[in-house]
């Protein structure tokens, strides 16, 4: 998974394809492995994700938690309507931000 | 255990209750979607799909490659409708309520399947499931006719050893 950091606590990860219940553990254990490393502000940048199912919303439940608890942050940057609409139905939207990337350079 | 047909105005799949097999099922139906080009949400419906086969993977399959589960899409002028069997004995749908914890890591599945469908239905014993979605075709469309093809077997694979066993399944 590609990222890029802008500091030693804050991290953009770009991750691809599936988010699904195939590959969601290896998933949450690279964001988590970031965590433990102190990189406690994080931003998932959906634009080269295909698909996210029940199980990849769960990775980004854990990893909200997680951050939450050390004092952290969790962001969501979604050009696709579709996603954005899947966090919102899930009132994810409600404890962690989900954007468009139009509106995270808007309201950083 | 692999086996996709599919027709003009239908889809059909069986496969191992891996988790796997749940993503080579969303490529075979995301192909057949865009070939056919219905005038659906094609997110709505591979969530569906999805979520309707991870729950018979993992509870009606016990993830055991041995165990089959199949899956069924029919399409009409009003709509698709989506049929999804495991081997499993089922479970009790009618205490499954509607509040979920949205912030609690599972149980979202059922719900998401209930959000993005018009109609949601069990069985009695609860090992197959029937959502449906409805939608409309432009009233100068003439592309799609009922029944209109025979059905064609695009993929068959007997790679996978064992045959469906659903006696060796435990319940969900």
């Amino acid at each position: 998974m590609t990222t890029h950091t802008q500091d030693n606590q804050t991290l953009t990860l770009y991750p691809e394809g599936k988010i699904t219940a195939a590959n969601a553990d290896a998933f949450r254990q690279e964001l988590l492995e970031h965590v433990q490393a102190g990189r406690i502000h994080l931003t998932i940048d959906l634009s080269r994700v295909d698909i996210i199912d029940s199980k990849g919303l769960a990775v980004f439940i854990v990893c909200y938690k997680t951050v939450s608890e050390k004092g952290g942050s969790l962001a969501v940057i979604a050009d696709n309507n579709d996603f954005r609409n899947l966090f919102h139905v899930m009132r994810l939207d409600k404890h962690f931000s989900v954007r468009s990337s139009r509106e995270s350079e808007k309201t950083p | 255990m692999w086996k996709v047909e599919q027709s003009e105005d239908c889809f059909s799949l069986q496969m191992p209750a891996t988790r796997s097999s749940i993503d080579r099922a969303d490529d075979r139906f995301t192909a057949f979607l865009q070939e056919r080009r219905f005038p659906t949400d094609s997110f709505a419906l591979r969530l569906l799909l999805r979520e309707s086969l991870l729950n018979a993977v993992d509870h009606g399959g016990r993830q055991d490659p041995c165990a089959c589960v199949s899956f069924t899409c029919t399409a009409d002028r009003g709509g698709m409708t989506l049929q999804v069997r495991d081997p499993g004995p089922g479970f009790n749908w009618r205490e499954q309520g509607t509040d979920i914890d949205h912030l609690q890591e599972g149980g979202r599945g059922l719900a998401l399947m209930r959000l993005y469908s018009d109609n949601l239905q069990f069985n009695d014993a609860g090992n197959q499931v029937t959502m449906y979605i409805s939608y409309k075709f432009p009233p100068e469309s003439d592309r799609y006719t009922l029944g209109s093809s025979k059905t064609e077997r695009i993929e068959h694979d007997d790679a996978h050893p064992g045959q469906p066993n659903p006696d060796a399944v435990p319940g969900r």
